[in-house]
């Protein structure tokens, strides 16, 4: 989506201004492409800022003054709501956290009659992280397979930390997650809350014909109309995190699998999503839901970690086709809650994979030894030949 | 026996799609022109016509959207090219996206940079799969064939795969055991040579193919429904059904496996087996009319007849074909609704136009039986005149099914007292070569009774008992209504025409109808009459009586009842022989031969016993 005139005129204001609200330094826009005219997020203008107060780098989120988008109510609810939930998880480990609270920015747009019109642009800070973790789904074959199961477990206990405050992100992908070093030690930190929600929080929208996040990593049920659905918020996550598992070790998307291997996956959501069409409470849409369930999720082939082009040793495959398909499979209901559970299989694919280095480099430096004292008995015999030449040619 | 039982209209539903083509009438003075189109029903399905949904097309919709949303997502992770350019795992993203998008050649190009980088060969794979989905078979066939087939699993059987698009069976299946003796538990290539094990008629080795694929595999819907076409060329019919049901119930919505099972549950007289899957297919397909004629004919044969009605009415708001009208007509005649069954038939005929065609007929020889019970003969004999004078190359003689409007049109002219013209061409069908068997055991029962009947017709009945027992199968067990029907002629001739010795050897082809069926039952009480055994005969006519179920059967066997009464006691008791005669003339509607019969025995009674 391009940038309208209105945010343009923003974004020039902001970048030229020397110092805003005080503390914030050299803004610049971070979530535009300008070669291709595309903004990334639909909600907010994000700029990176340096804050001159706790002289540190901050993202600053602006909600975009589109007059398209402007008064969309969806739109503006979900802006408040992150910054609620932002602040929510204030000092909580693992967590995005808030730099600046929310504050409004008077912007005047000069106007054709010549009178300025002054829009207040709500904004607020957030701890930047510069650690992209991309590199690990992009350029996965130069890594290896026991950085990547780390990384997953950070991933892990980031999402864990969320939902340990009953926050669910609805929209995990490569994208949201950021790395930072807290005591020279990676942690992993899932970013763009703009899609999170909370049990308690009130619904934006009550029922949503597409899933909030990615589609690419959206569940059944968010794909299927219950997006907004509080008691699936979790296993929304937990689905993503499957597809993240795979992406870590495979060439393709999760989803391009999926459908590889069930060509009829759209007509089977659509008939899933025809259970809970029209249905408007949440225990009834379970109910449909489960009804759906029974029918079409015992003929879903689930995706296997070991795909074409799959870089997982052989030694984990059973261990993590196991994870995998407990993440992601069709019933939600078959999905891990816990996500204790799902490290410590990711714990024990990491240990299987140590001991076998272990046992690798072990047998390496056995068979160099044995290499070494057979050498040296070459070596010797070939010394006592020599010597024993000599001693026969001294008797001829 | 009196008459032969007409055929029924129990086969003459259509499932099947035929080809259908519009005729006009060429006969003014034909019925066939002058029928009013059944305006009710046509209404219901226009207005039906509008209120279909089908998920396949809601699929095909909602997928284009996504693909918006992916071409979307393409261009934003295309943003990061400058990092990744040079990643494998980058590109292929690229290019899942890109198919994802429906951007086909977008993906060919993605994938053509990611195979430059020559560092796995995921992307020749990727690459033959892309041309095969633009349709470039050549191509992508020729790249299959440059890999390493000794082991690539996938490209031997893609390989196979072509060479069974060419019908190269062999070939194909050596493709495919080579690919078994690289991984012998895969999948797909036990799926393949299960498949192929079938097409070589070896169903045992087929049905192992797909036991071990099923231990790879066990959600496959397609897996068990290959099975099911296994078990059904092995004639294990309770396993294919269990297979059928299995297929079904792991993927509802898999067309191939629900009709499968509708018909093998109708063959099987099973039909309440494969309704809840119809019914559950149609409520998310509704634009496919053969579920919808499937779903009537289940309905039709559990005798849910307004619910019948209500498919086909479906059925025909999808596809206004003769066949929909002809199985509509099938359902209100078996609702006893012979009136606007007929409407059906003949609207189903005027559907059927230019060339004649089996369904043109199939709907003529239903009207043709709801005429005959309707005993218009005059009709009857004017309607089949005309689809008969349609059939120009004379086809549907040699036609199991169709070949019964010749029935109809012989029982009209011998209920016009045109017997004589009826056995002269019954006599020419009987000459004919290679007529319709069903036609012929019929034909050859007509004047085998006839000629019984007849006063001096003993003699070339029995000719014709001679020439026609070897219809009889060797084994009374194994016998079809027809041959019970000539069976039990055959009796009633030799009977009438003294040869009792005779008679009792036949008896035996119609042990099994006795009590059974009025006319096999009258013809007993007729042996056991003649045999001058009269109160064992009169019970068993009673009981033929009984059994008959139309009234027009009861009066004739009735009538031959009193008349055989009336031969009795002609002998021995005046007044008791007349009042049976008297009897017998005065049937209404009854049969006019045993009327001329009994008169002329009336009037051999001496006037002074009179």
């Amino acid at each position: 989506m391009p940038l309208s005139q209105n945010s343009q005129l923003l974004v020039q204001t902001l970048e030229a201004t020397p110092l805003l609200d005080g503390r914030f330094q050299n803004l610049k826009l971070v979530n535009f492409d300008a070669l291709n005219d595309i903004k990334k997020g639909c909600f907010s203008l994000v700029f990176s800022a340096y804050d001159a107060v706790e002289n540190a780098t901050v993202a600053l989120k602006f909600y975009d003054i589109d007059p398209a988008l402007f008064y969309d109510p969806y739109r503006r609810n979900a802006f408040l709501r992150e910054h609620e939930i932002l602040q929510l998880l204030q000092s909580k480990e693992r967590c995005l956290q808030l730099a600046a609270p929310m504050a409004v920015y008077d912007f005047s747009l000069p106007t054709p009659s010549g009178v300025a019109a002054t829009f207040p642009c709500q904004y607020f800070g957030i701890q930047w992280l510069d650690q992209e973790i991309e590199s690990f789904f992009y350029r996965q074959q130069d890594c290896d397979t026991l950085d990547k199961l780390r990384l997953f477990n950070e991933i892990l206990l980031a999402v864990e930390a969320l939902h340990r405050h009953e926050v669910f992100h609805r929209d995990l992908k490569p994208d949201n997650l950021r790395a930072c070093e807290v005591l020279q030690k990676r942690i992993v930190v899932a970013i763009d809350l703009g899609t999170a929600a909370r049990f308690s929080s009130g619904y934006i929208q009550q029922h949503y014909t597409v899933p909030v996040g990615a589609i690419g990593y959206a569940a059944p049920e968010a794909i299927c109309g219950l997006a907004a659905h509080r008691y699936l918020a979790p296993y929304t996550d937990i689905y993503a995190l499957g597809c993240l598992l795979f992406e870590l070790f495979n060439p393709g998307l999760f989803f391009h699998e999926l459908v590889s291997r069930n060509p009829k996956y759209q007509a089977i959501l659509l008939g899933l999503s025809s259970y809970v069409q029209g249905v408007t409470t949440e225990p009834h849409q379970l109910l449909e839901w489960k009804k759906g369930i029974a029918r079409f999720a015992a003929g879903v082939n689930l995706v296997d970690i070991e795909a074409t082009g799959s870089s997982v040793p052989p030694g984990i495959v059973p261990l993590l086709n196991d994870l995998l398909h407990a993440l992601t499979h069709t019933n939600f209901a078959n999905r891990p809650r816990n996500l204790e559970w799902v490290r410590s299989r990711v714990w024990s694919a990491i240990r299987c994979l140590e001991n076998q280095k272990l046992y690798a480099r072990a047998l390496m430096a056995r068979r160099e030894r044995r290499r070494l004292v057979e050498e040296k008995l070459r070596k010797k015999a070939e010394r006592l030949q020599t010597v024993l030449a000599t001693a026969k040619n001294a008797i001829k | 026996m009196l008459s032969n039982k007409l055929p029924s209209e129990t086969k003459n539903l259509v499932v099947q799609r035929w080809p259908i083509e519009l005729v006009l009438a060429e006969d003014g003075t034909s019925p066939l022109t002058v029928q009013l189109p059944p305006l009710e029903d046509i209404l219901e399905m226009e207005a039906m016509k509008a209120t279909h949904f089908s998920l396949k097309e809601l699929a095909a919709t909602a997928w284009v959207k996504m693909e918006q949303v992916f071409a979307l997502e393409l261009v934003a992770l295309e943003r990061k090219s400058e990092r990744f350019s040079d990643s494998p795992s980058f590109l292929n993203r690229l290019a899942d996206l890109a198919d994802l998008a429906g951007n086909r050649e977008g993906e060919a190009h993605f994938l053509e940079r990611g195979q430059k980088l020559g560092k796995d060969n995921v992307f020749d794979h990727r690459l033959a799969e892309n041309l095969l989905a633009r349709g470039k078979f050549r191509d992508a066939e020729s790249m299959f064939a440059r890999m390493d087939l000794d082991t690539d699993v996938e490209a031997n059987l893609r390989l196979a795969y072509f060479h069974l698009q060419r019908q190269d069976i062999e070939a194909s299946l050596l493709l495919v055991l080579k690919a078994l003796s690289i991984d012998p538990l895969n999948f797909g290539a036990r799926l393949f040579e299960g498949a192929l094990r079938l097409l070589r008629g070896e169903f045992e080795l087929a049905i192992q193919s797909f036991r071990i694929a099923s231990t790879e595999r066990q959600n496959s819907s397609a897996l068990f429904s290959n099975m099911a076409v296994a078990y059904v060329f092995l004639k294990n019919t309770d396993r294919a059904l269990a297979a059928l049901r299995r297929a079904v119930a792991l993927d509802p919505l898999n067309e191939n496996a629900v009709a499968f099972l509708a018909d093998l549950a109708f063959s099987e007289g099973k039909n309440e087996d494969a309704i809840p899957s119809l019914r559950y297919l149609i409520g998310f397909e509704q634009k496919n009319p053969l579920m919808w004629a499937r779903l009537a004919r289940a309905l039709l044969e559990i005798g849910e007849l307004n619910q019948a009605i209500a498919a086909l009415k479906r059925q025909g708001s999808v596809e206004d074909t003769s066949a929909v009208w002809n199985n509509l007509g099938v359902a209100y005649y078996r609702k006893k609704d012979p009136s606007q069954a007929l409407i059906c038939f003949r609207y189903a005929m005027t559907k059927d136009t230019g060339s004649r065609t089996q369904d043109f007929f199939l709907a003529a020889c239903n009207a043709a039986l709801v005429i005959a019970e309707k005993r218009d003969f005059d009709e009857l004999l004017k309607f089949t005149s005309a689809v008969l004078l349609a059939d120009r190359d004379r086809s549907i003689l040699y036609d199991n099914t169709l070949s019964d409007l010749y029935v109809f049109y012989l029982h009209a002219l011998k209920n016009l007292d045109q017997g004589e013209k009826a056995m002269e061409i019954a006599e020419e069908l009987l000459s004919e070569q290679n007529i319709a068997s069903n036609l012929k055991i019929w034909v050859a029962g007509v004047i085998i009774a006839y000629y019984a009947m007849e006063e001096n017709g003993a003699q070339k009945a029995m000719s014709m008992v001679k020439e026609y027992e070897g219809l009889l199968p060797l084994r009374h067990g194994e016998m079809d209504v027809r041959q019970i029907l000539l069976a039990n002629n055959i009796v009633f001739a030799c009977i009438e025409s003294g040869h009792i010795k005779q008679a009792n050897n036949y008896l035996r082809f119609i042990m099994n109808a006795i009590h059974k069926e009025p006319y096999p039952t009258a013809t007993l009480g007729l042996l056991n009459m003649r045999k001058g055994h009269k109160d064992r005969g009169a019970r068993l006519y009673e009981e033929a009586i009984r059994l008959a179920q139309s009234p027009v059967d009861k009066k004739r066997i009735r009538q031959k009842y009193y008349l055989e009464l009336g031969i009795f006691w002609f002998e021995k008791d005046i007044s008791q022989a007349r009042r049976h005669l008297q009897k017998v003339i005065n049937e209404r509607q009854g049969e006019s031969r045993l009327v001329a019969f009994a008169t002329r025995m009336l009037k051999r009674l001496p006037l002074s016993r009179r």
